[in-house]
């Protein structure tokens, strides 16, 4: 064998061994990141018996919460909680649950994001809050819908029927898909961001609209019976027979209306 | 003799307190401004002192939670600081625009309403955060 072919095969071998190493140096890290990661994050997942008209209170800290409804006479609440982690005791009383984030950690000050994922009967009215975080609900046709997000955050409420629905945050766009039951409330409040609302052609609805930007379309829901205000930041004015109530108030972002 | 006396006496005390509520209801209205005020001047100060009067009021309670954020903040990871801040950043710029329209027109009733609904929000996220 002569030398250049021995330093050939010699620089061959150098370089699997280089390359193996890599590897072997990647999946450990890898392993390890991963260890890290499922040691910062805490899974939690209970059940509930309930009624079907059962009453949801939930005040949260930082994080995402999502409700959705599911055909079953019990609740669902599965959790993530981030490090370091907060303590919540959920509490079930005879007319619902309360898992208050909140109460549970007043004073801690620092704790880690606790994502929520709920899932309750159709028939439930669910009162959800959180200082920082996007809400997320969907198909409820219960008596209450509310939906606080303290800070930032954007809310999303979509197939929902109640016949109360409080959506309010100070940055972030809100998102309302349902249809205004006769005789119900609507109130709905942006300090910025983007205000949607889309419901049936057929809604019958008093609304009460102020939004200083001006960007303000009714769409199709508009007619000539409505009152326009200072300048054409506040409307005010019935589509159809006027039969629920609707305030929307935006500080300084924009208010549509569509057509579902 | 004695029931009389006291039947002229609780006329006087009524007379008396009706005068009495009579005279500051119109006070108050000519100061409010709910009567006629024929001088637009006059008109204009009354509206612009109520509403700095009701303001030094909500920023009395303003002052007291503000406070109570102040103390709680340090124990805030940076990442809830900063929000905190950015969202009464936006508020507060809601405040001023509200401000801004009642100085050029102190009757504009929208510009009342977003500074008041702008008022309590920022009461709102100073509360709600002050339980942090």
């Amino acid at each position: 064998m002569s030398t250049g072919s021995l330093i050939a095969r010699y620089g061959f071998f150098r370089a699997r061994v280089f390359s193996t190493s890599t590897v072997i140096a990647f999946l450990c890290l890898a392993g390890a990141l991963g260890a890290t990661t499922s040691l910062a994050q805490q899974h939690v997942t209970k059940r509930y018996p309930a009624r079907k008209n059962v009453r949801v209170e939930l005040k949260n800290i930082s994080g995402t919460i999502t409700v959705e409804s599911w055909a079953r006479d019990e609740i669902k609440l599965s959790a993530t909680l981030e490090s370091p982690t907060a303590n919540f005791t959920p509490r079930q009383s005879g007319d619902g649950l309360v898992v208050d984030v909140m109460g549970d950690n007043r004073g801690r000050g620092d704790v880690g994001d606790v994502n929520f994922k709920l899932q309750v009967p159709p028939d439930s009215s669910v009162d959800v809050e959180t200082r920082r975080g996007d809400i997320n609900i969907s198909n409820l046709r219960g008596g209450l819908v509310r939906a606080h997000v303290s800070s930032e955050g954007d809310i999303t409420l979509a197939g929902i029927t109640a016949s109360q629905v409080i959506a309010q945050n100070t940055i972030g766009d809100i998102f309302f898909d349902g249809e205004f039951s006769r005789g119900g409330t609507y109130q709905f409040q942006s300090g910025q961001g983007n205000i949607t609302i889309r419901i049936p052609a057929d809604s019958g609805f008093r609304l009460v609209a102020a939004v200083p930007t001006k960007k303000f379309a009714l769409g199709q829901f508009w007619n000539n019976g409505f009152k326009t205000l200072g300048d054409g930041r506040k409307y005010m004015g019935d589509v159809g027979d006027g039969r629920s109530s609707v305030t929307v108030t935006n500080f300084r972002g924009s208010i549509t209306f569509l057509r579902r | 003799m004695p029931q009389l006396a006291s039947l002229v006496a609780a006329i006087v005390v009524v007379v008396s307190l009706t005068t009495i509520v009579g005279v500051r209801r119109w006070e108050s209205e000519g100061v409010n401004g709910s009567s006629p005020i024929s001088d637009p001047v006059t008109a204009l100060s009354a509206a612009r002192s109520n509403i700095t009067q009701r303001l030094l009021q909500q920023r009395q309670t303003i002052d007291y939670w503000n406070q109570r954020v102040e103390l709680n903040k340090a124990r805030w990871s940076p990442q809830m600081r900063e929000t905190f801040d950015r969202n009464m950043r936006v508020i507060d710029q809601a405040v001023a625009d509200s401000l801004n329209g009642l100085n050029q027109n102190p009757h504009d009733e929208v510009s009342e309403e977003m500074l008041n609904a702008a008022m309590n929000e920022k009461l709102s996220l100073l509360k709600e955060f002050a339980d942090l």
